[in-house]
């Protein structure tokens, strides 16, 4: 039983080696890219098991350069008019939809399939989400933003599809983790419906998988937890520690990062089937290394508020890409070793 | 066929060129003076643009301003950043303003000074042109979008605020100011920030339906409020200012709009209403497009009413 306690993953993205980031734009598509995107895999992922992570995600998705391009360059019906800045100076491509969406390409086949290649381990596939790829698009194409995230969640749904042959002929009835990532979910509070009916529509029809969803940064968690009755996942990986303190103690009042726990808790206990926390407990935008003290009080305060441990997955905030390969490692270390040490008081 | 007066404000979306050496400043292979010294050469040809397309008022582009209320901040007492937060309902991200105390200018904004999170001081790069507008971001938006630490309330808040700006402008020869709010103004007392920013030199650029109490609160009439263009925004907008403004261009999409197309309608709702001159603006600032078609945007503003 206490193996399944506190389960710890990364979200997807990690920082990618210099060798690998400084050529992608010029190689992509290209033999070398595959050899030195599978390369960085290799040593991400033996970097993630070095540090003692549970669950490895896809090896810190080296095969991709940014959640919304990688998607969106793969996909028929968009145009790319230049970057469009997302905050400071760093700046994604923003596409604009002119015809239908269709899934051009697969998204991410080729590196589940690597993945499964190299380890034995928990995985879990990210995908960027049909609501966040419909925001963060130019609409010039479908009547409504409704339409346009069903759009995307149709293809999304064809390389879940994908993915599933793949996975099952490296681990048979093993059951599949598939994270949506929806960072624009409750940024639209009015279109909460379309965000539920999306992300359905990603999974729908298909068996044999663990639907989750991540979000950050949100300026209000309710809106997703309001959704809980009707969003068919079966747990949330959210941010928490970038709204944290950095000084110690369990309490909501020391913690005030992680006091909205309780209103997930609240539409939590009304559910038939509970859906578990990915608790973020790093904050991937600070170099500050949490210490192990500080993660472990974070744990207990939101154990304290969802009532039930084996509700809780342990995680960053968000991808680590943004972090050092040294740092991103620190602070996954600092979060297992947290992890290893409230175990034993459980 | 009524007048028609171009207004483009806000941060205007950077070149490839200027976005590449931000990055080397950042990494600390670029010198602050070396990339203000580029923040001006690139401020100058955005002024050209905005001039040869026939653009009757414009703020700085700037290009030096991290986010919107950052370099304010980082020259206010009692403000202290706070964390990365999403800007409203956009995939865009500023660090909240936390206001810890009551708010005092410190250092000369005019100047060039090197700050620690954001690209070198001035605020505002000035060629004297009388079509330059001080932008500002407005009370209700400020408070808003910051994290009130202090408590204070609205009113003394914007009051605050209101005095700073009066201070800052004084380092600046502006004839007009741009006041942005980003969020509807939804009846807040707009007379405390107004009694030291004068609504007669101010184009409020809003959105979402005009709040008749909020506008009757600044207690004199605006240069210009310019919002969503439907016909009850343009009659209140005219009723409490000289120039009604039409927020037309949509800042969020891609989709270039037909420049005919908007002169037909604006005739139309001048002679409909009696309206003889209109500012014509965009829906937000332009930072939310890519740059080639906010260059294009501009152009087609300029062609409005040709």
């Amino acid at each position: 039983m206490a193996e399944q306690l506190f389960i710890t993953q990364e979200i997807g993205s990690f920082r990618k080696p210099d060798y690998l980031s400084k050529k992608f734009h010029t190689i992509e598509g290209q033999k070398e890219f595959y050899d030195l995107a599978r390369k960085a895999t290799v040593e991400t992922i033996d970097l993630f098991e070095k540090s003692g992570l549970d669950n490895l995600g896809v090896g810190g998705e080296m095969f991709r350069w940014e959640m919304y391009e990688h998607l969106a360059s793969n996909v028929g019906g968009l145009e790319f008019y230049g970057m469009v800045r997302s905050f400071d100076n760093r700046y994604y491509k923003k596409g604009s939809v002119v015809s239908q969406i269709t899934r051009k390409n697969p998204f991410h086949v080729d590196e589940l399939q690597y993945v499964l290649s190299q380890t034995k381990g928990k995985l879990k596939v990210p995908i960027t989400g049909p609501y966040t790829m419909m925001d963060w698009s130019f609409n010039e194409y479908y009547r409504d933003r409704r339409e346009l995230a069903n759009a995307y969640a149709d293809a999304i749904n064809q390389e879940i599809r994908e993915l599933k042959k793949v996975w099952e002929k490296a681990r048979g009835s093993e059951i599949l983790e598939i994270q949506i990532d929806e960072p624009a979910a409750t940024t639209h509070p009015d279109e909460m419906d379309i965000v539920t009916e999306s992300v359905n529509r990603s999974f729908e029809g298909i068996s044999g998988i663990e639907p989750t969803i991540h979000v950050c940064y949100s300026v209000d968690y309710r809106y997703l937890y309001n959704t809980l009755h009707d969003l068919k996942v079966k747990g949330l990986n959210l941010e928490y520690a970038n709204r944290d303190k950095y000084s110690l103690g369990t309490s909501i009042e020391q913690r005030p990062g992680y006091a909205d726990l309780k209103a997930f808790n609240e539409v939590n206990q009304t559910l038939g089937q509970k859906k578990f926390i990915g608790l973020g407990v790093t904050d991937v935008h600070v170099d500050f290394v949490e210490p192990v003290g500080l993660i472990k009080d974070r744990i207990e305060a939101a154990v304290k508020l969802v009532e039930d441990p084996k509700l809780l997955r342990i995680n960053p905030d968000c991808g680590l890409r943004t972090r050092s390969r040294q740092i991103g490692f620190d602070k996954l270390k600092n979060m297992v070793d947290a992890v290893r040490d409230l175990k034993k008081s459980y | 066929m009524a007048e028609i007066l171009k207004l483009t404000y806000g941060i205007f979306p950077k070149t490839e060129k200027l976005r590449v050496r931000i990055g080397r400043w950042q990494r600390k292979i670029l010198s602050a003076k070396e990339l203000e010294s580029l923040v001006q050469e690139e401020t100058a040809l955005f002024q050209q643009l905005a001039r040869e397309n026939g653009i009757s008022s414009f703020t700085d582009p700037l290009f030096n301003w991290f986010d919107i209320f950052r370099p304010i901040s980082l020259v206010t007492g009692g403000i202290e950043l706070g964390p990365l937060t999403r800007y409203g309902e956009t995939n865009t991200f500023y660090r909240l303003p936390e206001i810890r105390k009551p708010l005092t200018l410190e250092g000369n904004p005019a100047e060039y000074r090197e700050l620690s999170e954001n690209p070198p001081l001035p605020l505002y790069h000035v060629d004297q042109g009388e079509d330059q507008l001080a932008f500002l971001p407005g009370p209700v938006t400020f408070f808003h979008f910051c994290g009130n630490i202090a408590g204070n309330s609205f009113e003394s808040f914007s009051e605050n605020l209101g005095k700073l700006y009066s201070e800052l402008l004084s380092k600046f020869r502006f004839r007009k100011f741009l006041v942005f709010e980003s969020v509807p103004l939804a009846g807040g007392n707009l007379g405390p920030f107004y009694k030291s920013v004068d609504p007669e030199k101010t184009i409020l650029a809003t959105t979402g339906n005009l709040n008749i109490k909020s506008l009757e609160s600044a207690g004199k009439k605006f240069h210009s409020v310019a919002t969503d263009a439907d016909k009850e925004n343009i009659k209140a907008a005219a009723a409490f200012s000289s120039i009604p403004g039409l927020s037309l261009i949509d800042a969020h999409n891609t989709k270039l709009e037909d420049p005919k197309a908007l002169t037909a309608r604006i005739d139309g709702l001048g002679k409909e209403l009696g309206i003889h001159k209109f500012y014509v603006t965009h829906s937000d600032y332009l930072d939310f497009l890519p740059r080639q078609i906010a260059e294009k945007k501009l152009q087609l503003i300029g062609k409005v009413g040709e």
